[in-house]
């Protein structure tokens, strides 16, 4: 396994950002799913090595991050994008990428001038390697924040939320990109679950620092058996309800007995198992 | 010169060529031709090895990076930093913002001082150990550098990076108000009574970030070095009694303690050591 948590805590003043994780990780893609303030970028952050849990143990690549020397060579080989990718806005995307280079060991020029010049095409801003970085737009500088995670071809590659801000054909490359090595474990967060159910083989769904679900997509579509159907209307065991395009309206709760049952999604799941409240939506009254 | 066309290098002219065995003129008269002659170049490209024209390229891709590299790193270069440290060094807006702090507030020093009596001169003094502190807590506070983030997962030691910010900012801060403060009256070795304190207090903010952020470091160190400047001036009603013996010694030993404390905590300069 390159990624072990066992009963892993974290909190900030007084509140549970982590509240007791266990999780083996693999090879694969594995998508991280939960509202905001969930906890998965502190999750992100200790798989990143930046943050320290209080308590719990944490094994990457087989190495103790709470230990120096093998703090060390975990970051060796990782790559990590945070949710926030701050550069040096005078930077050009070069120069910005070789200083990242530069701090992540590549120390002979010639061979960091090529590994530079390769993530910066894997990430398709060949025509932007000289442009300040000032000028680029959201979704250049997520592509930008994913060049200096690419840089060495890292084994673990830790992404928060690497899709925002991305046009779909960005997206469609950025799948292509992530899932190019299948010996390379990525675990990535993200809001959009279509992203989860292109790209995972695992995924993960948490809120407020637990962990609600693990397993497939194919899993997590299927624990929403049974509890998905759609009417004329709103009814009152819908915890949820949207009138589809079809024009009927597609509802997720406790169905009536005789309810049109549909086949549930990954998104159908992810709702009932978070709760209208936790995703900050008040439901209707029907 | 326009090359003649109507005359081709034979194969084995070509081939002598691309193994070096060819004399200086044939082989210019032969580059001359390839580079305007695309049939010559197809049949010359299939004899040349990829390696060897792979470190052709690196070869003068190194050139032409060592010829385009700025001046600073070269001249750190010559002073013998490593490579990898001059770039972290020169590579970060937040150390030029620092460096530029440092030159303003040592050359509004010395304006005053210029412009000052001896009286108010002796005040200026006071202010000069906190010149290399707030250079310091500027050149590696995580509220200036947005990188951070970034530069954290890295293998480089945070504590090398913080060493060499801080410490060629300080460096610098120190010689800025070295030299400003040796226009104020009196002699030289009165003037400078205060670069033992402003080593002191630099390697205490150093030492007080392994706990708090370095900006509050900073503004710790600036706090308790003005409440010792005046709880050591009120019995004696001399505003610069800090600097006597007693003050030059307990500035030597926050010097060696701040120093002890910074490597035995200096794994709390990681944000991602356990605390």
């Amino acid at each position: 396994m390159s990624v072990r948590v066992h009963d892993l805590h974290k909190t900030f003043r007084r509140t549970h950002a982590i509240d007791g994780i266990d999780l083996d990780l693999g090879p694969g893609v594995t998508g991280m799913l939960g509202p905001n303030g969930a906890g998965k970028t502190t999750l992100l952050r200790i798989l990143a090595t930046v943050l320290a849990p209080d308590a719990g143990s944490v094994r990457l690549m087989g190495g103790d991050p709470s230990r120096p020397s093998e703090r060390t060579d975990i970051r060796r080989r990782l790559g990590y994008l945070p949710q926030e990718v701050g550069a040096y806005p005078g930077f050009s995307v070069r120069e910005f990428i070789d200083y990242i280079a530069v701090l992540k060991e590549h120390t002979d020029r010639g061979a960091r001038r090529r590994e530079v010049d390769r993530v910066i095409h894997l990430v398709n801003l060949d025509d932007k390697a000289y442009t300040t970085i000032r000028t680029l737009s959201g979704g250049m500088r997520r592509r930008l924040g994913l060049a200096c995670a690419l840089l060495g071809d890292p084994r673990l590659l830790v992404l928060d939320e690497p899709a925002a801000g991305l046009d779909p054909q960005q997206r469609l490359r950025f799948r292509e990109l992530v899932t190019a090595d299948p010996s390379r474990t990525v675990v990535l967060s993200t809001h959009q679950t279509e992203d989860v159910v292109a790209l995972c083989h695992d995924v993960v769904v948490i809120d407020a620092g637990r962990l609600l679900f693990r397993g497939s997509p194919v899993g997590l579509a299927a624990s929403a058996s049974g509890r998905v159907w759609r009417s004329d209307a709103r009814e009152p065991g819908a915890t949820l309800a949207w009138v589809a395009g079809d024009g009927s309206t597609r509802q997720i709760g406790d169905p009536p007995a005789g309810a049109d049952l549909v086949e549930p999604t990954v998104e159908d799941a992810y709702l009932i198992l978070v709760g209208a409240t936790a995703l900050d939506l008040e439901p209707a009254r029907a | 010169m326009i090359p003649r066309l109507d005359w081709h290098p034979d194969e084995g002219m070509l081939q002598s060529y691309v193994d070096g065995v060819v004399g200086p003129e044939l082989a210019a008269s032969v580059e001359t031709h390839v580079l305007a002659c695309a049939s010559c170049r197809g049949a010359l490209a299939p004899a040349v090895e990829p390696a060897r024209l792979q470190r052709i390229r690196i070869g003068v891709e190194d050139r032409l990076d060592a010829s385009s590299r700025p001046r600073p790193e070269r001249l750190l270069r010559r002073l013998g930093v490593a490579e990898v440290d001059a770039r972290v060094l020169l590579a970060a807006p937040v150390l030029r913002r620092a460096w530029w702090l440092a030159v303003v507030l040592a050359l509004g020093l010395a304006v005053l001082a210029a412009a000052q009596d001896a009286e108010r001169g002796a005040g200026l003094l006071l202010v000069a150990p906190m010149l290399p502190v707030l250079s310091t807590a500027a050149s590696y506070s995580p509220r200036l550098d947005p990188t951070l983030s970034l530069t954290a997962a890295t293998p480089y030691p945070a504590m090398r990076l913080l060493l060499l910010r801080s410490g060629s900012v300080a460096l610098a801060a120190t010689v800025l108000a070295g030299t400003a403060s040796l226009t104020l009256p009196g002699p030289a070795e009165e003037t400078l009574r205060w670069l033992l304190p402003a080593v002191g207090l630099t390697a205490a903010t150093l030492a007080l970030s392994t706990w708090v952020d370095a900006t509050t470091a900073a503004a710790a160190c600036c706090a308790g070095w003005l409440t010792a400047v005046w709880v050591a001036a009120h019995p004696l009603h001399d505003p610069l009694a800090i600097y006597q013996l007693p003050g030059q010694l307990a500035s030597a030993a926050l010097l060696v303690l701040a120093v002890a404390v910074l490597v035995r905590h200096r794994h709390r300069l990681d944000p991602g050591s356990p605390v």
